[in-house]
C-alpha cells in the first residue's frame, strides 16, 4: 500500500497528520482511524479541531484527535475537542489503543436520530460522549459566545450567535432523560435575542434614562430641615453649613445625619430614590427591567444509562413537539368551524356572532419582557376568555396579538365583551401595572354574514381603522 | 329624701348675689366666653360671611380658572396601612391639580412596600423614605424640598377629605393675598367607637371647629391642623418649613403670624380623622398637645408679649388670650375649688352638683345652638346629643387634670423634650438650642 508522507502508522492504526490545511480532502480522511495535528498555530489547531468536530459524517468526527508538541492553546474549548497530547510521534503507541477503543465502541452506535430540529446535532454529541467514556459535556466561558458560555461537542454544530440554541437542545435532552445536569451557574440572557452579555444600568424611573446622579440626603437635627448634600455645602468652605438656621453641622450622628438618597435625572429633571434597574443587551440593544429577564442554568451534562441506551439501541421517543394549547382552535379548523356556524345560523335565527379582540401595543409587551412572557400572557388572557365562554365556544389566535372568539346564544354581547376586556386589563394592571395594555374588540351576528373569511376581514378592518 | 329637700332648699334660697358667688367661674369664665362671646361672633361672622360672599366667589373663580399646581404633602411614620384610602380620598377630589408627595419617615412596617406601588402604579407622584427615623417635621421638609406647586398642603395619612376639601381650602388664598396658611376643618370619623370617640366629637364640632371659627373671625386663630393644612409655598419656605415638633402645627402657625401673614380657618374645608377611641390613648395625646402650648407659646415665641422687631399687637392680643384661656384659668380652676372648700365646706355638694347640672344643660343648648351654624356632615349631631351632658366630665376634670398635668411637667421639667413621638436625636438637639 502506497502509504503518503502526511500518513502515521503505528501497528495497524493510522494517524493522518495535519500540518497544512490545503491538504485537507475529508473524504479521504474516512479512512484513517486519528488525526494528529501538528502545528504551534492556535487559531489553526482550534479551527482544525472545530471542522474534524463538526463534520456531519461519523467517520470523521468520532475519530480521535491528538495534538503533537506542546502548542499554547488560548482557546480552552479545544481541549473539549481534543483527545490528548503527544510530544512526538514516539508517544503515538501511548494513544493507538485509544483510537481503537473508539472505533469499537462506534460500532455499537444504533443509527437512529433524535426527532426534531436538534436531533441529528444531539446524536453527534451524545456519539462522541459515548465513544469517550466518562467524558462529560461540560461548559467553557467564552466571550466569543453570545451567552459568554461554550460546549464545545455542541457548538462546534452553530454560529456563535446560535449559542442559546444548544442550551435549548440540552434542556430538551435533560427533560427528555438522556443526560443528567450537574449545575454550573445560572445566567440572565436578552429577552429577545438570548444574548448573554448585558449591561445593567441604574435608570431613572420616568424617562428611563441613564443619566442620573445620587446624592446623600442631609437631615440637621436642631432644626429639621433635611435637604440633598449640596444644600448644605458651600462654595468657599468644606464645612456643611445648614442652609435653614445657618448653623455649621459639627459630627455625624451627633447634630446631623444622612438618612437616605436622592437621585436627579439629568434628562428629564425629575427626582426619585428608587432608580429603576435596567439590563441593555449588548447584542441586540433591547433594554429590559432586570426582574424579568430570562434565566438560563449553565450545567455540565452526562448520559444517563437512558442515554446510552439510547445510542446503542435507538432512540425510542417521539422527539420534540410544538407546544399547542389545548384552549385554542388552529385558525384552519376555526375558519371550517365558523363556516359550519354561518350556515347553521342562516338557517335559525340565533344569537351566535364572531368577536375579534386586538391587543394593539402587545409588541411593546414583547419588546419589554419578550417573546416567551408574551406567549404567556397570551395563554393567561385566553384561559380567561375561556372560563367566560360555554362548552360550544371556540377561539383561535392570530398572530400572537388578535384572538377570535366565536360565542354561541349570547345576551346583551356588548355588555358580555366590556366586562370580558375588563377581566383582561385587571389581570395586566394587577401584574404589570407599568404596561396599559390597549385592546379593541369588535364582533359581527353571524346571522348577517355572507363568509367566514369576509366577515375577519371585516372585523380586522373595523378595529384597525378605530 | 332629706338631701334632696335640702338641695332644694338651697336652690331656692341661693339669690342673685350668691349665686354668683357660688358659681362666679362658670359665669365669667365658662359661660360669658365660651357662649356669649362665641355666639356674638358666630352672628357676626354670618352677616360677615354673607358680606364676603361676592369676592369668595371671585377668589373662587379665580383659582379655578388659573388651576395652581398644589403640592400635597403627606408625612409619616408606619402608615402604609391608610395610604391606598387617603389616595383614593385624594383621587376623588373635584380640585385635580395636584403633586401628590408621601414621605415614610423610617416605617418599620410594610409602608415603603406599598409607597413604592402607589408611586409605581402612578397614584401618588413621589414617594420618599428616610431609613433613619427623623421626625414628622423633617419628613414634612423633606416634602417641601421636592414640592413644585405654588401651594402646599399638609394632610395625615389616617383621615379622611370630603371630595370638595382641597379646593375649599385654597379660595381663601385668593380672596386675600396676605393669608399665607389655611386651616381645614378637622372632625371626628369613627364617632360611634367608644364613648372617648363621641366626646371627642362633640369637642371638635363644639370647642374646635367653632372656636377655630371664632378665633379665625377675630384674627387670632393660632393653630393650622397638622391633619389638614394649607400653605402659600412661598411662605413655608420663608419660614423654614416645620421645626422640631411636637406641637408643630401650631408652631408653624405662629411663625407664619410673626412674619405678618394672616392665617385663616376654613369651616367649609372638611376632613374627618380617627380620634383616640381610649381614655388612656387620648391622655397621651392630650399631654403632648397641652405641653406644647408651654413650650411654644411661653418659651420659643414669648417674644410675642415684647417690642421687639415682629411685635404685633394681634399676635400679642392672640397669645394673650390663649395664654389665659388655658394656662391661666386651668390653674384658676383650682383656685376656685379652694375658695369653696374654705369659705363653703357645708354646701360644697350642693354647689358641686349644681355646677354640674348648670354645666350639663349649657353643653346641651350650646351644642343645640351652636349645630345651627355646623356646616356639613350633620348627621352625627343626633348620635351625639345624648353624650352632651358628659361633657362637663369630660372638659371639667378628665382634661382638666391632664392639661394641670402636662402643664406642670413641661413648666418644671420640659418633658416635651422626653416625648418619644420625636426621635431622642432631634429633641436632645432642639433642647439645646431651646427650641
Amino acid at each position: 500500500m502506497n502509504i503518503p508522507n502526511s500518513v502515521v502508522t503505528v501497528g495497524k492504526i493510522n494517524f493522518y497528520k495535519i500540518n497544512d490545511r490545503i491538504a485537507f480532502m475529508w473524504n479521504a480522511l474516512m479512512a484513517y482511524d486519528g488525526f494528529i495535528i501538528d502545528s504551534s498555530n492556535a487559531i489553526f489547531i482550534r479551527t482544525v479541531a472545530r471542522e474534524i468536530r463538526g463534520h456531519h459524517q461519523p467517520e470523521i468526527y468520532l475519530k480521535g484527535i491528538f495534538l503533537m508538541g506542546n502548542p499554547e492553546l488560548t482557546n480552552k474549548a479545544v481541549y473539549s475537542l481534543i483527545d490528548g497530547f503527544i510530544l512526538s510521534e514516539e508517544d503515538l503507541n501511548m494513544v493507538a489503543s485509544r483510537s481503537q477503543d473508539y472505533f469499537l465502541r462506534s460500532l455499537d452506535i444504533h443509527p437512529s436520530v433524535p426527532r426534531g430540529v436538534y436531533g441529528p446535532i444531539i446524536k453527534k454529541a451524545f456519539d462522541l460522549l459515548y465513544t469517550r467514556q466518562n467524558k462529560v459535556l461540560a461548559p467553557i466561558r467564552d466571550t466569543h459566545s453570545i451567552i459568554g458560555y461554550n460546549f464545545p461537542e455542541l457548538s462546534v454544530s452553530f454560529d456563535e450567535n446560535e449559542e442559546p440554541q444548544v442550551l435549548d437542545a440540552l434542556e430538551w435532552a435533560e427533560k427528555e432523560g438522556l443526560v443528567w445536569p450537574d449545575f454550573q451557574e445560572r445566567i440572565y440572557v436578552c429577552n429577545s435575542c438570548s444574548g448573554g452579555f448585558l449591561s445593567i444600568r441604574e435608570v431613572c424611573p420616568h424617562c428611563k434614562s441613564s443619566n442620573i446622579d445620587g446624592e446623600d440626603l442631609v437631615h440637621h437635627f436642631p432644626c429639621a430641615y433635611i435637604g440633598p448634600l449640596s444644600d448644605f455645602q458651600m462654595e468657599d468652605s468644606a464645612v456643611l453649613n445648614c442652609p435653614k438656621c445657618n448653623k455649621d453641622l459639627h459630627h455625624i450622628g451627633v447634630d446631623y445625619d444622612k438618612p437616605s438618597v436622592i437621585n436627579h435625572c439629568n434628562n428629564c429633571d425629575s427626582i426619585f430614590q428608587d432608580v429603576y434597574v435596567k439590563a441593555k443587551c449588548m447584542n441586540c440593544e433591547s433594554d429590559m427591567d432586570v426582574q424579568y429577564l430570562k434565566s438560563r442554568n449553565i450545567n455540565s451534562y452526562k448520559l444517563t444509562k437512558k442515554g446510552r441506551q439510547s445510542i446503542t439501541k435507538g432512540y425510542s421517543y417521539e422527539g420534540i413537539e410544538e407546544q399547542i394549547d389545548v384552549t385554542l382552535q388552529s385558525m384552519e379548523s376555526f375558519i371550517a368551524l365558523l363556516r359550519y356556524d354561518i350556515i347553521r345560523e342562516s338557517r335559525e335565527l340565533g344569537e351566535d356572532a364572531l368577536t375579534g379582540i386586538y391587543f394593539e401595543n402587545l409588541n411593546e409587551f414583547a419588546n419589554q419582557f419578550g417573546d416567551f412572557r408574551r406567549q404567556s400572557l397570551m395563554r393567561e388572557i385566553a384561559l380567561i376568555v375561556q372560563q367566560r365562554l360555554n362548552d360550544l365556544d371556540y377561539i383561535c389566535l392570530e398572530q400572537s396579538n388578535l384572538l377570535w372568539i366565536v360565542i354561541h346564544d349570547v345576551n346583551k354581547i356588548e355588555k358580555a365583551l366590556e366586562n370580558l376586556v375588563k377581566d383582561i386589563k385587571e389581570l395586566i394592571d394587577r401584574n404589570i401595572p407599568t404596561i396599559k395594555l390597549s385592546i379593541i374588540f369588535e364582533y359581527n351576528h353571524l346571522k348577517a354574514v355572507s363568509s367566514a373569511e369576509a366577515c375577519m376581514i371585516d372585523l380586522k378592518r373595523k378595529m384597525l381603522v378605530e | 329624701m332629706n338631701l334632696i329637700s335640702e338641695f332644694y332648699s338651697f336652690i331656692s334660697n341661693v339669690g342673685i348675689e350668691k349665686f354668683f358667688r357660688y358659681f362666679y367661674f362658670f359665669v365669667i369664665f365658662e359661660f360669658f366666653r365660651f357662649f356669649i362671646v362665641e355666639l356674638i361672633v358666630l352672628l357676626y361672622w354670618v352677616v360677615a360671611k354673607r358680606a364676603r360672599r361676592a369676592a369668595m366667589q371671585e377668589a373662587h373663580f379665580e383659582l379655578m380658572n388659573r388651576r395652581p399646581l398644589v403640592t400635597i404633602v403627606i408625612p409619616g411614620r408606619n402608615e402604609g396601612k391608610h395610604l391606598f384610602k387617603l389616595v383614593e380620598s385624594l383621587r376623588n377630589q373635584t380640585y385635580t391639580n395636584m403633586q401628590i408627595i408621601v414621605v415614610d419617615d423610617g416605617s418599620d412596617d410594610e409602608t415603603p412596600v406599598i409607597g413604592r406601588n402607589l408611586q409605581r402604579r402612578g397614584y401618588i407622584d413621589l414617594f420618599l423614605r428616610n431609613d433613619v427615623r427623623g421626625g414628622k417635621s423633617s419628613a414634612a421638609n423633606l416634602a417641601i424640598r421636592y414640592a413644585r406647586g405654588e401651594f402646599i398642603v399638609a394632610l395625615d395619612a389616617d383621615c379622611d377629605y370630603l371630595p370638595d376639601a382641597i379646593e375649599r381650602i385654597l379660595v381663601p388664598f385668593f380672596y386675600d393675598k396676605n393669608i399665607g396658611g389655611v386651616g381645614g376643618s378637622v372632625q371626628v370619623f369613627n364617632y360611634d367607637d367608644s364613648i372617648a370617640s363621641a366626646l371627642q366629637a362633640i369637642e371638635y364640632f363644639d370647642t374646635i371647629s367653632i372656636g377655630r371659627i371664632v378665633s379665625s373671625e377675630l384674627g387670632i386663630y393660632r393653630v393650622i391642623s397638622g391633619a389638614f393644612g394649607a400653605f402659600r409655598r412661598d411662605a413655608i419656605e420663608k419660614i423654614g418649613g416645620w421645626d422640631v415638633g411636637p406641637g408643630m402645627d401650631g408652631d408653624i402657625s405662629v411663625k407664619l403670624r410673626k412674619l405678618g401673614y394672616k392665617v385663616k380657618f376654613e369651616p367649609d374645608a372638611l376632613c374627618r380623622t380617627n380620634a383616640p377611641s381610649t381614655f388612656k390613648k387620648l391622655a397621651r395625646q392630650r399631654l403632648r398637645w397641652d405641653k406644647s402650648l408651654i413650650r411654644f407659646r411661653l418659651r420659643k415665641h414669648s417674644d410675642v408679649f415684647f417690642p421687639t422687631r415682629t411685635f404685633m399687637w394681634i399676635n400679642f392680643f392672640s397669645f394673650l388670650e390663649n395664654i389665659t384661656y388655658n394656662v391661666f384659668l386651668n390653674f384658676k380652676w383650682y383656685f376656685y375649688l379652694g375658695d369653696m372648700l374654705i369659705n363653703f365646706m357645708s354646701f360644697l355638694p350642693f354647689i358641686f352638683i349644681t355646677n354640674i347640672i348648670l354645666y350639663a344643660t349649657y353643653n346641651v343648648l350650646k351644642y343645640l345652638i351652636f349645630g345651627i351654624f355646623r356646616l356639613k356632615k350633620r348627621d352625627a349631631i343626633i348620635y351625639l346629643l345624648p353624650y352632651t351632658p358628659l361633657m362637663v366630665f369630660y372638659f371639667g376634670y378628665f382634661l382638666r387634670l391632664i392639661r394641670t398635668r402636662a402643664y406642670l411637667q413641661e413648666f418644671f421639667f420640659k418633658a416635651s423634650y422626653d416625648d418619644n413621638w420625636n426621635p431622642a436625636k432631634s429633641s436632645r438637639a432642639a433642647k439645646q438650642l431651646g427650641i
